[in-house]
């Protein structure tokens, strides 16, 4: 199978983290303590507070410029976040996509068995016939001494007594061939069926093993996804937080604009406000006004006027 | 009044002379100061965003950036520079606007702007001192 062949080859030689593995070495370079990132590395000499190499002893003042504490910065805590987020994914994926090897046995029906026989049978078998010959012959000897001795040699007797001899040779030969190929075939049979087994169990046990490393990945891919959130929002916050301070900066700076632009048009309209001023005076003053009173006089003022003169001469 | 036969009486009331004198003085220093024409400022009018506020919305792209989203890579580009007013005040003028409407209005619409501008007087240099830059800069 060809997903399960990938996956063994990533077991094998360990997942390809691709660009998360930066990462992962920044991390297990902070765990030892060996971490330095660029605007460190230049003032990993600097002092720090209580460290410094040249510092004035307790109590005596520092000359010269005093040891200022660098933070130490670490990653981006969002490109951090994204390349986890990417990771997880990616791992989600893999452990998503696996699919066990597809077990398949194999049988003693399927197994060539010649590689399990004895090389050796044979010549065993052949030592094994030549010492029965060989005592077969004696046999036969002793068969021909016998019937010599009793003055029958060549005669009918010792004819039958030979057969019967060669008879007992040749059953035991055959006996003892099919014995020895039996238990041959037996014992290739029997590693056969072992290795086998083996095998069965040895295939079981790697998609054990590769559903173990799944399983692991994706509870990694599941820490990972966590880890991505919270840089998410440690993200934001800090984001959050460092806007809002710009914003009340920029808000306390518009205060002082609008107080500048306030005193600056007070200024620009004091000439127009200044007009106000007499007018705001004259309202408020009590002055008299001069009432003049002129007469028209008419006929009868003329006659009275006129009689006045007559009567007073 | 009154008239006819008996003939008539007539009562004026009259305004106290230095009372006149006063009005008078107030509306010729009215008529001065309306020669002096719209005062303008060239001054701040908004406050410029600061660097946490640039950093701020820099993170902010970037951290779309890193996510693949689409984010500029200078959140400040095609925004206008920020002045330096001194005491630590950056901010951005109305002033270089107001002197583009009015150089503008100056191009499309002479006789009006000059009927405004007869309406005071000539603190040198003309009506609107930037309108000459301004023409200038309009081509």
């Amino acid at each position: 199978m060809a997903n399960g062949g990938a996956f063994n080859s990533a077991i094998n030689s360990g997942v390809n983290m691709g660009a998360f593995q930066p990462l992962l070495n920044v991390g297990a370079q902070m765990a030892n303590g060996t971490y330095q990132p660029q605007a460190a590395a230049s003032m990993a000499s600097a002092s720090l507070p209580g460290t410094a190499p040249n510092a004035p002893p307790p109590g005596v003042a520092p000359t010269g410029t005093a040891p200022m504490y660098q933070p130490v910065t670490g990653p981006n805590v969002g490109q951090t976040s994204a390349n986890t987020y990417n990771t997880a994914v990616g791992a989600t994926a893999q452990g998503m996509g696996f699919t066990p090897n597809q077990v398949t046995p194999n049988t003693v029906a399927g197994t060539n068995m010649q590689q399990y026989q004895n090389p050796f049978q044979q010549q065993v078998i052949d030592t094994s016939l030549a010492d029965m010959n060989r005592a077969n012959q004696m046999a036969l000897n002793n068969v021909g001494a016998q019937a010599q001795g009793a003055g029958a040699f060549g005669g009918s007797r010792q004819g039958v007594a030979e057969a019967e001899t060669n008879r007992n040779f040749a059953n035991q030969a055959a006996q003892m061939t099919a014995g020895l190929n039996q238990a041959g075939y037996q014992n290739a049979q029997n590693m056969a069926q072992f290795d086998i087994g083996n095998n069965f169990a040895a295939q079981n046990q790697n998609n054990a093993n590769n559903f173990a490393a799944t399983q692991n990945m994706m509870g990694g891919a599941n820490q990972l996804a966590n880890l991505s959130q919270q840089g998410f929002d440690y993200s934001n916050r800090i984001n959050e937080n460092m806007l809002n301070t710009g914003n009340a900066q920029q808000n306390l700076i518009q205060q002082i604009i609008n107080s500048a632009n306030g005193q600056y048009g007070d200024i620009a309209q004091y000439p127009q406000n200044m007009l106000n001023l007499p007018v705001a005076a004259l309202g408020g003053a009590q002055f008299p006004t001069t009432t003049t009173n002129a007469k028209q006089p008419g006929l009868f003022d003329y006659l009275t006027m006129a009689t006045t003169s007559m009567g007073g001469r | 009044m009154s008239g006819g036969k008996g003939g008539s009486t007539t009562q004026t009331a009259s305004i106290p002379q230095w009372v006149q004198d006063e009005s008078k003085a107030n509306v010729q220093r009215a008529n001065e100061i309306a020669q002096l024409g719209p005062i303008r400022n060239y001054g701040p009018s908004v406050a410029a965003f600061n660097d946490n506020q640039i950093s701020s919305f820099q993170n902010n792209a970037d951290l779309a950036s890193a996510f693949g989203m689409n984010a500029p890579a200078d959140v400040m580009a095609n925004m206008p520079t920020a002045q330096d007013y001194g005491g630590g005040v950056m901010a951005y003028g109305a002033a270089p606007l107001v002197d583009q409407q009015l150089a503008t209005l100056q191009l499309n619409d002479p006789n009006q702007a000059s009927a405004i501008a007869k309406q005071f007087m000539d603190p040198g240099g003309g009506l609107f001192p930037a309108i000459q830059s301004q023409q200038k800069r309009l081509g």
